[in-house]
């Protein structure tokens, strides 16, 4: 194949285009990678978190719809399961508020 | 960073972003398009099941990312993304030295073609691989890229002869 002019015509090219390829900066991109992956958990996540609230919510419309008696007494447990499935589902948000917080937070100083 | 994950990626990257910006320019992208594509199909790579792959079908895999994008950044510009149409390249890619360009004879080829002849002949992919990239069958690639390698090399031979002329 060495002596293939075609193959070597292009292996000229592709050897002067070499010298005008932009220089690879893998850390930079890397960090682009971490956000997006972030992104990604953090979307299937908040499927589930709003899964569990809404099955919640559907159990708690029918238990008040079968006995309203028990209505006040699930309220505490709604809301403890709300908050809860908050923090559960939702880590890499919460994370990355904190991190930016504690970014700002060093710039101030 | 000793994280594995970013170790395979750098190494991965750093052995192939200059292959794939290559690649995107002699099909079409400017430079700064080429770049950008060229990360943004680094980024698809890894978020991808490919990036635990062994590195020849990861390298075609991401070589298909940069088609892809390259295609859909046609149409998104509003063009008929037309692989049979000649395509005259942006000048800042033309290189005076360079044997494609001193007779137009890369001009002259079809995109399609100057994307065979390159994964072909630069990138030395194999005929499946091209096949998957292009989205084209194993025998079309055959065929195409013989009668890619027949149409260049009559352009460089007339180049070549119009040398000796002068």
């Amino acid at each position: 194949m060495n002596d293939d002019p075609i193959a070597a015509a292009l292996r000229r090219d592709a050897e002067l285009l070499l010298d005008l390829a932009p220089a690879p900066d893998a850390a930079a991109l890397w960090h682009k990678v971490r956000r997006a992956r972030s992104k990604r958990i953090q979307r299937v996540m908040d499927i589930c978190g709003w899964s569990l609230r809404a099955t919640v919510a559907i159990a708690f419309g029918g238990v008040a719809l079968s006995a309203p008696e028990a209505l006040p007494a699930l309220i505490v447990p709604l809301a403890l399961v709300g908050w809860l499935s908050t923090g559960i589902c939702t880590p890499l948000l919460h994370s990355e508020r904190s991190a930016n917080v504690s970014l700002r937070a060093g710039s101030a100083s | 960073m000793s994280d594995p994950a970013f170790l395979r990626f750098a190494n991965f990257y750093s052995d192939h972003s200059s292959g794939l910006w290559r690649y995107l320019v002699r099909i079409g992208a400017d430079r700064t398009l080429a770049e950008d594509l060229g990360q943004e199909a680094f980024l698809r790579w890894s978020l991808s099941q490919a990036a635990s792959w062994e590195d020849e079908k990861a390298r075609a895999y991401l070589f298909t990312i940069g088609t892809r994008l390259l295609t859909d950044w046609w149409r998104h510009q509003r063009c008929h993304a037309d692989w049979e149409a000649t395509y005259e390249p942006p000048p800042a890619t033309e290189i005076a030295d360079s044997p494609l360009f001193r007779s137009q004879a890369w001009a002259n080829l079809t995109r399609r073609h100057q994307q065979l002849l390159w994964l072909a002949y630069v990138e030395e992919f194999s005929h499946a691989e091209i096949a998957s990239i292009c989205g084209v069958s194993m025998a079309s690639v055959r065929v195409l890229l013989s009668r890619a390698r027949a149409l260049l090399a009559k352009y460089l031979k007339t180049d070549n002869e119009e040398t000796a002329h002068e």
